[in-house]
């Protein structure tokens, strides 16, 4: 009986074996098959999409509207899957779970779904291994649309292409959202309660700063104000550096030559400030790890004086305050601080923002999916994905469309993005942003109207998110993850003083003898290769 | 009696399977006890197809493992990922915060359920008992998430304990950001969680001494102190070293989980650990082989220092695991 048992255990156990290896093998000779399937001429773009209907599987990060999952049969996604006759079947996880669950099915490789959004950004690595398949013949025959993009937005195509040619993912187009980038803002009220003028330099925003924290501007008699409640990063660009996009924001160009910010001089200037704007108490001391709600909830309960965020949440969230008796709160945009050598910039989003979504080798049908993806690059996509449903959330107007109250004004007091978001529009999925919502959003909250123009002149673009060969990218990777690490922890301990500043030039040994240079050269052939293209 | 029909048994096996002794024995054991062997298999299944088959899929640690190539295709590349990890400048931190962070636990997570549980049982049973039992396990039944986050909520900077040190003293204490914190609050949590819920296997035995020793003891003038330190304590002193032995065999492997919610980047230097360092580099940076190859020697660490802890303890104590 029992040595029956265990027989039959060990049966089924090779049985399984051997049929998942079968299974493993089929596949591989699916995606032969498609590759070589593809050769044939070039379609013209046409709906339905499909003649029978047909299910995408889609894995991405969730909507960053919570409430409106992707799942739940938003309206836009309903007339897309009506419009192409294509189903999608979303396999979604919030933001911050994403790419950890996301890694795991990756590693197991086996049932991905068609579409899915690449964990950690580059796309490269996964596209040579075979997860992901080459998408740049498929776009070349049946994505006319995506092709217009590229040729819409110079710079676009080059930015897609990993360092072996080929093309493994698409990003979202951000090109015309920097009117739309984080910025600072101050109390308006505060400022003229204490007889405060805007601060630009430096040295004015700690004077303002210290009065928000010690003259008690919320008047509740009570020193719990936030005098400034974002990373101090953002002081940084006063010093020339661009730490707003953290982790991306590793490199800098100076005069062509590629530098690892953490490490340079300037760095040590800034952190000298951020220590002493830490020691006066002007930061928030839980700064290390904000989030957009724990934010919010200081915003709205009146006691953030200055901080670092999106116009159109601004609006939204100063509702909030004035309606929670706060009449005549007001957050007004300001440039960004002068530093001592005059620098002032405002970091503004490249041509795309470098995260990228491919088509995975499981893909049954990679010909829909790139159509899928150029269907949502079309005029109609578009029109979908950045103004949402006409008569619900825009209006067309001389042909152009124009976003109603409920984008503007939203009765839910939702932010323009997360309006928008929660029929489904402004989505995380690649899509082509479009300068016009900008304008008209920014047009709608006071105080910001001609914010886009008088950041002009001091926009800067951040360094291109550029895509290494996979040799690169595993030493990429393997030297950054011990080198940024380390560098956060430093960054934080010099901030709150767990170690003195005097210790920089440490710090900047420590990553040299953690392979900085050999991170800083790959980086560097990289962008000479990207500059001699351009 | 058990050992009187084993040894039947024995001369009988001699007797007829000359041949194959060995082999006949396990047949013979088997089809005897068959039905109790049957409510073992479950278990048994459980651990060969969630523990040992896995198993197979450490060799990543030693290939280059590409998803597309499978755990048997990928190339052999050796110990490069061992040597990768033994020259990062984390290897010695990590271990050094693995280990004092297990041994931190074991110091006051370990004595503590035995203090409570001989404490639990001088009280006489009633609803005291009752109740202080039952509000000591409660916190074992409250998800790690929802612990941190009641940390997170009381020590966070405008938090109702920060707050309250705040008017008193004047001090503002970075309870959450602050190293020098981490060690305590992590220990600290953990004990209030789990040291009711530990106390139970204590309690267990402590039900299994026999009242006569008491009553002996008393009558030679024991005072209950001395019951407690002559009686009381020998009697379950297999029970605590068992659970020593095992405790100290996952002194390697701390509660990831726990740690991965609580920890931030400026409390990295004490609560960086081998587990949330296989996550952030092998798991988020898709480094599987190298994730594999810390893991793989995390375990094994483990492996033998339960070993010679077993071995220590049976030439001093006879008491042991085998």
């Amino acid at each position: 009986m029992s040595k029956r048992a265990i027989s039959l255990l060990l049966f089924t156990t090779f049985t399984l074996s051997a049929v998942l290896v079968g299974c493993g093998n089929k596949q591989k000779e699916e995606v032969k098959a498609v590759n070589s399937n593809t050769n044939t001429a070039a379609e013209a773009f046409k709906l339905p999409l499909s003649d029978k209907p047909t299910t995408l599987k889609w894995a991405t990060t969730d909507s960053y509207y919570a409430p409106a999952s992707l799942n739940s049969g938003l309206e836009v996604w309903k007339q897309v899957e009506e419009k192409t006759n294509v189903k999608i079947q979303w396999d979604v996880a919030p933001g911050d779970q994403y790419d950890a669950s996301m890694q795991v099915k990756l590693s197991a490789a086996t049932n991905l779904a068609d579409i899915v959004l690449v964990p950690g950004g580059d796309p490269t690595m996964y596209g040579q291994t075979g997860l992901l398949i080459p998408m740049e013949d498929l776009i070349q025959k049946y994505a006319p649309n995506i092709q217009k993009v590229f040729k819409d937005y110079p710079g676009s195509k080059q930015l897609h292409t990993s360092a072996d040619g080929h093309i493994y993912g698409l990003s979202p187009i951000t090109r015309d959202s920097s009117a739309l980038s984080p910025n600072f803002v101050v109390r308006k009220d505060w400022l003229d309660k204490l007889a405060l003028k805007e601060p630009t330099t430096l040295d004015e925003w700690v004077e303002v700063l210290k009065a928000f924290k010690d003259k008690d501007p919320n008047g509740n008699g009570k020193k719990d104000e936030i005098p400034f409640a974002s990373r101090p990063d953002w002081f940084a660009e006063a010093y020339g550096l661009q730490l707003g996009s953290g982790d991306y924001a590793n490199f800098a160009d100076v005069n062509g030559k590629v530098v690892y910010q953490w490490a340079q001089p300037a760095m040590l200037e800034f952190l000298t400030f951020a220590n002493k704007l830490y020691k006066d108490g002007l930061l928030d001391p839980n700064y290390g790890n904000p989030t957009t709600e724990s934010t919010q909830a200081k915003v709205t309960k009146d006691r953030v004086g200055s901080y670092v965020t999106y116009p159109d949440w601004v609006s939204a969230w100063q509702k909030t305050l004035q309606d929670a008796g706060s009449k005549n709160a007001r957050y007004i945009p300001i440039l960004p601080p002068k530093g001592p050598k005059g620098d002032c910039s405002v970091e503004i989003s490249g041509v795309i923002d470098g995260t990228f979504t491919g088509i995975t080798k499981d893909c049954k049908d990679p010909v829909l999916a790139i159509k899928m993806l150029d269907y949502l690059w079309s005029e109609e996509g578009i029109k979908y994905l950045a103004w949402g449903i006409e008569g619900k959330t825009y209006t067309m107007e001389n042909g152009k469309p124009k976003f109603t109250d409920f984008v503007n004004k939203n009765s839910e007091k939702l932010g323009a993005s997360d309006a928008l978001r929660s029929v489904g529009a402004w989505p995380t999925i690649p899509w082509v942003q479009q300068k016009e919502q900008y304008t008209q959003m920014l047009s709608q909250i006071p105080d910001f109207e001609n914010f886009g123009e008088l950041i002009k002149p001091i926009a800067k673009e951040g360094y291109p998110m550029l895509l290494a060969s996979k040799e690169d990218q595993e030493r990429i990777t393997a030297l950054e993850s011990d080198i940024n690490t380390y560098r956060k922890e430093m960054m934080i301990k010099f901030v709150i003083g767990k170690e003195p500043i005097s210790k920089f030039n440490k710090y900047v040994e420590d990553l040299k003898g953690m392979g900085l240079d050999e991170l800083v050269s790959i980086r560097q052939k990289q962008y000479d290769k990207y500059k001699s293209q351009k | 009696m058990e050992s009187n029909t084993q040894k039947n048994l024995d001369i009988k096996n001699k007797v007829s399977y000359k041949n194959n002794p060995k082999m006949k024995k396990i047949i013979k054991v088997l089809s005897r006890d068959k039905y109790l062997y049957l409510l073992l298999l479950p278990a048994l299944i459980y651990y060969i197809v969630f523990a040992y088959i896995p198993m197979y899929g450490s060799i990543i640690a030693f290939k280059d493992f590409n998803p597309m190539k499978g755990i048997l295709g990928s190339e052999w590349v050796g110990f490069k990922w061992f040597l990768q990890f033994f020259n990062s400048i984390y290897f010695v931190r990590l271990i050094k915060n693995t280990l004092l962070l297990s041994m931190y636990s074991l110091l006051w997570g370990f004595p503590l359920p035995i203090i409570f549980a001989l404490m639990l049982n001088e009280i006489k049973d009633g609803l005291f008992k009752r109740v202080t039992q039952t509000v000591s396990y409660l916190p074992h039944f409250i998800s790690i998430v929802v612990v941190v986050g009641i940390l997170n909520n009381m020590l966070d900077a405008s938090g109702m304990l920060t707050s309250f040190i705040h008017t008193l003293t004047g001090k503002e204490i970075n309870f959450l950001n602050d190293p020098g914190w981490f060690r305590t609050l992590y220990v600290g949590s953990g004990v209030w969680q789990e040291f009711g819920w530990s106390s139970i296997i204590y309690l267990a035995a402590l039900s299994g001494v026999d009242p006569s020793l008491y009553e002996a003891a008393k009558l030679d003038g024991a005072s209950k102190i001395k019951q407690v330190f002559y009686i009381t304590i020998p009697c379950i002193m297999p029970t605590i070293i068992i659970l020593l032995i095992l405790n100290v065999g996952s002194i390697l492997s701390v509660g990831f989980t726990k740690i991965i919610l609580m920890y931030s980047p400026a409390t990295y230097s004490v609560s960086d650990v081998i587990s949330t360092y296989v996550y952030r580099a092998g798991l988020l940076r898709a480094q599987y082989s190298f994730g594999a190859a810390v893991d793989l020697f995390n375990s094994v660490a483990n492996f033998i220092v339960l070993i010679v802890v077993n071995k220590i303890s049976r030439k001093v104590s006879e008491t042991s695991l085998w």
